[in-house]
């Protein structure tokens, strides 16, 4: 059930992603896949998130016209490695703390996505969308964090 | 010797979803999941069309009075402008007419031979280089060289190849498109060069100082182009000692964006 509920919220994400998004301003450089993805992977269980990562971002491949699997790649390697980087080296939840472990992540993700992206070819790279694409998701999770703190502070 | 060592579950399902991406990744270059794929997006593209109509109903009217506040500024400046023009125009007319009397009074003959001949936009060779395709030819007797205007003889490039109903255009900003201009004010002569995206002006005499602002004219030196067409304002100027040349940019007059209809100068013989 748990698993369901967890599919649909990011199959949800997908699609607003791709509808509602791209017409509001600025809704381009949100990216709530990563957003939501993110705070799975503060969560001790990530192995049950790993199968839906992947099969929800096959479908943003088809979606959005990119070759299947490469989204894949991105999302299970950010969600990854932000678990292990949460796990072994976030002791605490101080701002500074976990705003530097929010602005890495999110840095991290674009890199590896205009990377492997750039290696296919397919990037139409440009600094100033990325680090505002940075910049927005960065404050979105920030924000986010800031009104669940309680319930991070019970999952991790 | 060696110590086993051991995978935890999170990471074993990590590894084993990244290798089955890979493999998709690879059957999706070889075009074996296109039947799977256009059913996905048969089945999410009519919630997805309708999503987006229905945000794009909401946001419509914000959309529309950011516009508004965007067009009223523009149109203060298009008031400013044309109380320009008309101070220019009045201006155009009190030289025509003592023009007129200064030509009766040498006994001079008219010596314009120009006809104008209008002309429809068929086609766009932008993106491949700076160039338009007209709807006349041949038959209107244009010929390769012949200027191409926007109503109150703002340039906008040059006749390049003529067909037999149709004419390519060659934009002012194309890079083969070269041309003596100069200043109204200053009297400074330069060649404009099309650099693809912008107008480039190189000043010809060093000694020459234009304005910025200053608008430069076609020169009709070494080319079919008469002379007198408007091409645009002076933008930016570098003038540094050390450099060979003077050289600035040029904005055009004319919108090389949209357009639609255009003027050909027809020089007879």
């Amino acid at each position: 059930m748990k698993f369901l509920g967890k599919f649909l919220i990011l199959l949800t994400a997908a699609l607003v992603q791709f509808s509602i998004l791209p017409n509001l301003a600025l809704g381009q450089s949100i990216n709530l896949f990563l957003v939501i993805i993110f705070f799975w992977s503060l969560k001790q269980n990530i192995s049950q998130s790993y199968a839906i990562i992947f099969s929800v971002s096959l479908l943003y491949d088809i979606l959005s016209g990119n070759p299947l699997g490469v989204s894949a790649i991105c999302y299970l390697v950010f969600a990854f490695v932000a678990y292990a980087f949460h796990k072994n080296f976030l002791r605490s939840f101080s701002k500074i703390s976990f705003t530097v472990f929010v602005l890495l992540s999110v840095t991290f993700f674009k890199v590896l996505q205009e990377g492997i992206f750039g290696f296919l070819g397919l990037s139409s790279f440009s600094t100033f969308n990325a680090g505002l694409q940075i910049i927005i998701n960065s404050g979105i999770i920030l924000l986010t964090a800031f009104f669940l703190r309680q319930k991070l502070l019970k999952a991790s | 010797m060696f110590k086993k060592r051991r995978f935890s579950k999170d990471s074993l399902i990590f590894t084993s979803l990244i290798i089955f991406s890979l493999i998709l990744f690879a059957l999706d270059q070889g075009k074996f999941l296109t039947f799977f794929k256009k059913q996905i997006l048969n089945f999410f593209s009519p919630i997805l069309q309708k999503a987006s109509v229905e945000t794009y109903e909401i946001t419509r009217p914000a959309k529309a009075l950011i516009n508004c506040q965007k067009n009223e500024e523009s149109l203060r400046q298009c008031r400013n402008e044309a109380l320009d023009v008309i101070g220019f125009q009045s201006q155009i007319i009190e030289l025509k007419r003592e023009n007129n009397f200064l030509r009766k009074a040498l006994q001079m003959k008219k010596t314009s031979k120009i006809a104008l001949v209008p002309a429809q936009v068929i086609g766009d060779l932008r993106s491949a280089q700076k160039s338009i395709i007209i709807n006349i030819g041949q038959e209107t007797n244009i010929k390769e060289g012949d200027a191409v205007v926007l109503p109150g003889y703002f340039l906008v490039g040059q006749i390049s190849n003529v067909f037999e109903r149709a004419s390519q255009v060659t934009l002012i900003t194309d890079l083969r498109f070269h041309l003596i201009v100069k200043g109204q004010k200053t009297r400074t002569q330069g060649l404009l060069s099309g650099t693809g995206t912008h107008l480039k002006l190189e000043v010809i005499n060093y000694t020459d100082k234009p304005e910025i602002g200053e608008i430069f004219i076609s020169a009709g030196i070494n080319s079919p182009i008469p002379p007198g067409l408007v091409v645009g304002k002076l933008a930016s100027l570098k003038d540094q000692p050390t450099a060979i040349a003077k050289t600035g940019w040029i904005n055009p007059f004319a919108d090389l964006t949209h357009l639609e209809n255009v003027l050909v100068l027809r020089s007879s013989d």
